[in-house]
């Protein structure tokens, strides 16, 4: 086996973003008080590095190119995805300090945990190998688990972040096994073009079919798709605002962005997919449950940032319906996955953006009682927010709307698929509701106290960035999609 | 070639935008720089676009700007691009232009308003909104700025939204105007359909191939119900019967606004439509007919109700739908460039004419009531040279624009050869007599406008006595020089105007016009017609001019006068139906609205109140009530009970994994029975046939099978007639799971 140094250099953005994160430990030692808000310049100096990285790496990456022995893959899809991520953890070092700062937890460590994560979801979703997955997924949860506890004065926050690490280490046990099952039943084989060109045998064998689904099930997890989602809701309500944000945009994007993969080569052969045991149909109820469970229990709720967990689980749904159609042989489909994964990415970011910036160190301000009065009092603000949930809900001229479109309309492409559809269109309905409910609240009620929002300009800047993204995303879902579609193709 | 004009409707947009961020806390001056500004630069743009770049582009194709890919779906495409040529590039001139200059005037016409940032935003994003209109270089592109104008009409004419009126006007031109968008929008659809295409030049392209638009559909041909679907969108937008209620009541917005969008840009939105996909329209003589007549008809009958009207704009408004239908009239004979002159002359001098209806009413302390005024010529001098001048070019006296324009649209719909099946064999016989019937409505409509703007002009204008009480008569002063300065560069432009369409055949020298000279290459060769038949139309319409002012000066020359008060007592029922403009709202509240509200009505009952109220509302709550108590007792914080979940998720899926999968398949065998032979097919209905199962049949139900293996199939010849039950057990060797089918022949 012999190692190539020059490969690294296709790994740029992850390398940059592990080099940046090591940077910031070291500098942190020597950083006091108001210099830790250098910090996370830092961390954003290595986001806007590791961006330049991705784009110079695009015209490179129309034909995938594997490297270490087929562990990492450099394609376009992978690109595209790691733009999404870093473009996610930049939003986050954005909202991130003023926040840190109101609740009197600036840290070094969390920008550095921040950018480990991001180099965990470049990892995922380069993988071709389900070591290489593994270690990915494995870096992208412990820095997750590190972040959601990480606000330690919260006790919300070491709950949630207790509950989000047992349920992972479970999870994990899961992939570990099935990794296991799927490497004795192919006679050895760990890669993923390995395991395709193995699979008429291995199926032979049951346990490979339960290796397989096990692997499903642990990347279910990471998606928080039901019946695997009961960790969100805590996990999400007890991390700091940004985190929360950072997770159901990041993390979930890198495992749909495994899945994809994942389902897209080792396991897509016809005989794993089709028929009421393949993976198609199983996917197809889990998706059904999955919105339909996240947006009832949506309703439910009086707490935003609760709701939006729900909100973001039901979304994990919705992006199933096009994991299912793109194995049913829609073409269109996997682009129309990415496009949904980018404008959620925004939208969450934008969302949970807002739930930080309302709140202030003695008053988190989570309820939707407590949005009363944001109209009047910061028209800007209450626009972008109901941007954002309008995107969330699906409504033009917003991302939202085109990201289900398209998902939809690849889905409308598979008779099987009907029925979901049907299902899909009622839930985002139904979601309009507790959406608007937020909205109402801004604009139709009277505030009761008087507003004392985190302030910063960084925040300011970030939600402002948000917000374009989102409208763009709505107006210009073409140009975008063709991104996506040079993907498809390969 | 490429250039960049999406600058020409963004910066209007950027106006409108930072205007309405952060205008309100601005100063008048201010607001009115960024505003002016953005139009002004836009119309820079516009100037270089047209006269640099343009005549350099290749003939035919124009400037073309692509921003990005708009929609991409499936077979669809639609980029938001735009595309200028010589006809866009005119209207984008005029746009810009009178829209600059409007501008100006609006500075002083708004002065001592509150509301002046908002004022000027809306205004800029119209412009912004017009030139997407007629620059977009798809159907889809275009239909946005026709929504963008329609949305800034309804802002502009509810500006003052405090009264109900107002706002209730607003109401009206909206309302009308989704109708005749509903037609543009199948048009659209039906052109999609046939052509596979959006983008207007390939459909210019596929109309002049003819075959896709020229199938049979609905009794005519695809083309035919293309145009005349859009043609209701035209209809709706310029203002034409049936939908042209609502551009008298959008009198209630401010005058500048009147001026602007009401008389010289957005109704002529219709006309340029109809220009722009002049190649369908060629296609269908039938359709055209229809434009030409309900242009001409329009033109007569807006200009009949015009003799009555007492308010300056409502004269006006009339006079502006009764000019739209003469351009429609144009285009619908074929005269596309005529239409065009027409819309590019009506734009100065209708504009004109409405800045000094403001510039009088701002005199008059907001009273337009011309029973009051009269005698105006020496109190307000500026607004009479300008009013007097756009009044000639208006009523055809030679050499003033509307001479020209007016005349090429008469002499285009005696002469045109659209409708004569000899030369077009695309038109039916019976079509032969549209051209000469058009021509002789128009002469009537022609000799009606001469006669209600001669009856305006007399009675604001002449006498030496002004009937308004001597409060009002007082404060009667000229206005500042912001709203006179764009006055007179209009009375320039209505007066000499009509130079750059001079009839060129009949001087013998075609070069001359110079307007069908640029617009040859976009609309076609224009319209020849003898020399003696133009030399006639030109003395019959000086003819008709002169005659209308002359009737009117006998009526109301001074003031009224002796025969207008005879005619008013001989006939005082019809002079009221005409005062009331013969009582068409109220016709259409009767045969439309009430109806409409009464289903309405019927609708809200059935389905708000039971079906979503009751049934949806009160039965969906229950679900998530109970789906929601289940959830929250899971979710109770316990980490191992998420577990559990956990836990039982992947036993469930466990367990479906492990079904044999053919089961869920085919609930029913597929049984062929033919005579005693019985053919059964436990088959897959699904293509993932390679996993092995094993089947076996037992065709007589007594636990021993007749056929086993692993094809899916068996045949089976029974030794007697009679009911039995064929049971199939398939067996998945992998997991050892098995099922059974049975179901239940008859065999004879």
């Amino acid at each position: 086996m012999s190692f190539d140094a020059t490969q690294l250099f296709a790994y740029a953005p992850m390398l940059i973003l592990i080099g940046m994160g090591c940077l910031i430990l070291l500098a942190e030692t020597f950083a006091q008080g108001a210099s830790r808000a250098g910090l996370a310049w830092l961390g954003i100096a290595g986001c806007v590095g590791a961006l330049i990285a991705i784009v110079a790496g695009w015209a490179g990456a129309a034909e995938p190119t594997t490297h270490f022995q087929g562990m990492l893959v450099v394609d376009r899809m992978a690109l595209f995805l790691d733009g999404t991520f870093v473009a996610a953890a930049l939003l986050t070092l954005l909202f991130a300090p003023p926040y840190l700062r109101e609740q009197g937890f600036e840290f070094g460590e969390f920008y550095a945990m921040v950018l480990f994560a991001t180099a965990g979801m470049v990892m995922v979703i380069h993988a071709t190998h389900l070591v290489s997955l593994l270690i990915g997924i494995e870096t992208m949860s412990l820095a997750a688990y590190v972040l959601t506890g990480c606000w330690r004065r919260s006790l919300r926050s070491a709950e949630g972040a207790i509950k989000y690490f047992l349920m992972g280490a479970f999870a994990t046990g899961f992939l570990v096994y099935g990794m296991a099952m799927v490497y004795g039943t192919t006679g050895g084989e760990l890669s993923y073009a390995g395991i395709a060109s193995k699979v008429p045998q291995a199926t032979k064998s049951p346990l490979f079919y339960l290796g397989e689904y096990f692997i499903l099930v642990a990347l279910g997890f990471k998606v928080a798709a039901v019946p695997f989602h009961m960790w969100a809701p805590d996990a999400y309500e007890g991390a700091p605002t940004p985190v929360t944000g950072f997770m159901a945009a990041g993390v979930k994007a890198a495992a749909f962005g495994a899945i994809v993969r994942l389902l897209g080569s080792a396991f897509a052969s016809p005989l794993l997919v089709f028929d009421f045991t393949g993976w198609a149909s199983v996917l197809a109820v889990l998706a059904a449950a999955t919105m339909t469970l996240g947006n009832l229990a949506a309703i439910r709720q009086d707490n935003v940032k609760r709701l939006l967990a729900y909100s973001s689980i039901s979304h994990a749904g919705y992006l199933l319906i096009g994991v299912v159609a793109s194995g049913l042989g829609v073409a269109s489909a996997k682009p129309a996955v990415l496009f949904y994964l980018a404008s959620y990415t925004f939208t969450t970011l934008g969302a949970f953006g807002v739930v930080a910036w309302i709140g202030n160190r003695s008053d988190e301000r989570l309820y939707v009682d407590d949005w009363a009065g944001v109209g009047t009092a910061r028209p800007a603000v209450a626009l972008a927010m109901t941007l954002f949930l309008l995107s969330l809900g699906g409504v033009p001229p917003t991302g939202g709307f085109f990201g289900k479109f398209y998902l939809f309309r690849a889905a409308m492409e598979s008779p099987q698929l009907h029925w979901l559809v049907v299902v899909a269109v009622v839930n985002s309905m139904v979601s309009v509701y507790y959406y608007l409910r937020v909205v109402v609240s801004m604009y139709f009620r009277d505030s009761t106290r008087a507003l004392a929002p985190t302030e910063g300009a960084t925040m300011r800047l970030g939600l402002l960035l948000t917000a374009i993204a989102v409208v763009l995303l709505g107006i210009f879902p073409g140009t975008v999609v063709e991104w996506a579609g040079s993907i498809a193709l390969k | 070639m490429t250039f960049n004009l999406r600058l020409i409707p963004l910066l209007p947009f950027l106006g409108a935008a930072i205007l309405m961020l952060f205008g309100r806390k601005w100063k008048r001056d201010t607001v009115l720089i960024v505003a002016a500004g953005a139009i002004a630069g836009s119309c820079l743009v516009a100037f270089d676009a047209f006269f640099t770049a343009l005549p350099r582009a290749a003939a035919g194709g124009g400037l073309h700007d692509v921003v990005g890919t708009w929609i991409a779906a499936g077979s669809l495409k639609v980029d938001l691009a735009f595309r200028m040529d010589a006809l866009s590039g005119l209207l984008c001139l005029i746009i810009t232009f009178i829209g600059f200059l409007i501008h100006l005037y609006s500075s002083g016409y708004m002065e001592h308003d509150p509301d002046y940032p908002r004022f000027f935003a809306y205004l800029n994003l119209f412009c912004g909104s017009m030139l997407v209109l007629v620059l977009g270089d798809s159907l889809p592109v275009m239909f946005i700025g026709w929504e963008g104008v329609g949305l800034c009409s309804y802002l502009l004419i509810g500006f003052w939204y405090t009264s109900n009126a107002n706002a209730d006007a607003g109401k009206k031109a909206f309302i009308t105007n989704r109708i005749g968008d509903l037609g543009f929008l199948i048009g659209m659809f039906l052109l999609y359909q046939y052509t596979g295409s959006l983008n207007i030049p390939e459909i210019t392209a596929a109309a002049q191939g003819g075959g896709a638009l020229m199938q049979p559909l609905w009794g005519a041909t695809v083309a035919f119900w293309a145009a005349l679907f859009l043609f209701v969108g035209a209809t709706g937008k310029s203002a034409q019967l049936p939908l042209y209620v609502w551009l008298p009541d959008a009198m209630a917005g401010p005058t500048p606004v009147s001026a602007l969008i009401h008389a010289a840009t957005m109704v002529t939105a219709g006309v340029y439509m109809v220009a722009r996909m002049h190649a369908v329209y060629l296609l269908t003589p039938g359709a055209m007919a229809i434009v030409a007549i309900v242009g001409a008809l329009t033109a007569l009958f807006a200009a009949i109700i015009g003799f009555a009207q007492n308010d300056f704009k409502k004269v006006l408004a009339y006079s502006t739908i009764s000019q739209l239908g003469f351009m429609f009239a144009g285009v619908g004979t074929g005269n596309f460039d005529a239409g065009v002159f027409h819309l590019f002359t009506h734009a100065f001098f209708k504009a004109g004419l409405f800045l000094c209806a403001g510039s009088v009413m701002h005199a008059m302390g907001g009273s337009g009531d011309i029973t009051i005024m009269g005698g105006l010529r020496k109190k307000v001098p500026w607004t009479h040279g300008v009013f007097f001048v756009c009044w000639l070019a208006i009523c055809g006296v030679p050499f003033f624009s509307g001479f020209f324009s007016k005349d090429s649209i008469i002499g285009g719909a005696f002469g045109t050869e659209i409708f004569d099946a000899a030369i077009n064999p695309l038109a039916g016989e019976h079509l032969a007599w549209v051209g000469k019937a058009v021509g002789v409505v128009l002469m009537l409509a022609a000799l009606g406008t001469a006669f209600y703007m001669s009856r305006l002009y007399f009675l604001v204008f002449s006498g030496s006595e002004t009937r308004a009480s001597d409060e009002i008569k007082h404060h009667i002063h000229e206005s500042p020089g912001a709203m006179v300065g764009p006055l007179v560069v209009l009375a320039i432009g209505a007066a000499l105007g009509g130079f750059i369409g001079l009839p060129g055949g009949l001087l013998d020298h075609p070069e001359w016009n110079l307007l069908a000279d640029r617009l040859r290459p976009v609309l076609g060769p224009e319209m020849e017609i003898s020399r003696a038949m133009e030399i006639g139309f030109m003395v019959g319409s000086v003819v008709l001019a002169l005659g209308g002012i002359g009737l009117a000066y006998l009526f109301y020359g001074g003031g009224y006068r002796e025969p207008a008060r005879k005619f008013a007592a001989a006939a005082p029922r019809f002079v009221q139906l005409v005062r009331d403009k013969f009582r068409i709202d109220e016709l259409y509240g009767f045969l439309i609205i009430r109806p409409v509200k009464a289903i309405a009505k019927g609708i809200f009952f059935v389905v708000d109140r039971i079906l979503i109220d009751g049934f949806l509302v009160g039965g969906l709550a229950w679900v998530v009530d109970l789906v929601g108590s289940i959830a929250r007792w899971l979710q109770g914080g316990d980490v191992q009970r998420y577990m559990a979940v956990f836990a039982i998720g992947v036993a469930a899926i466990a367990y479906l994994a492990t079904q044999p999968m053919h089961t869920f398949f085919s609930n029913a065998l597929k049984v062929t029975v033919n005579g005693l032979t019985v053919d059964v097919d436990a088959h897959r209905g699904s293509i993932a046939a390679n996993r092995v199962l094993d089947y076996s049949f037992d065709f007589d139900d007594d636990g021993k099978p007749e056929v086993t293996g692993v094809a899916s199939g068996a045949h089976h010849v029974y030794p007697q007639p009679g009911t039995y039950t064929v049971r199939v057990k398939v067996k998945d060797p992998s997991w050892g799971t098995s099922s059974t089918l049975t179901q239940k022949v008859e065999v004879r």
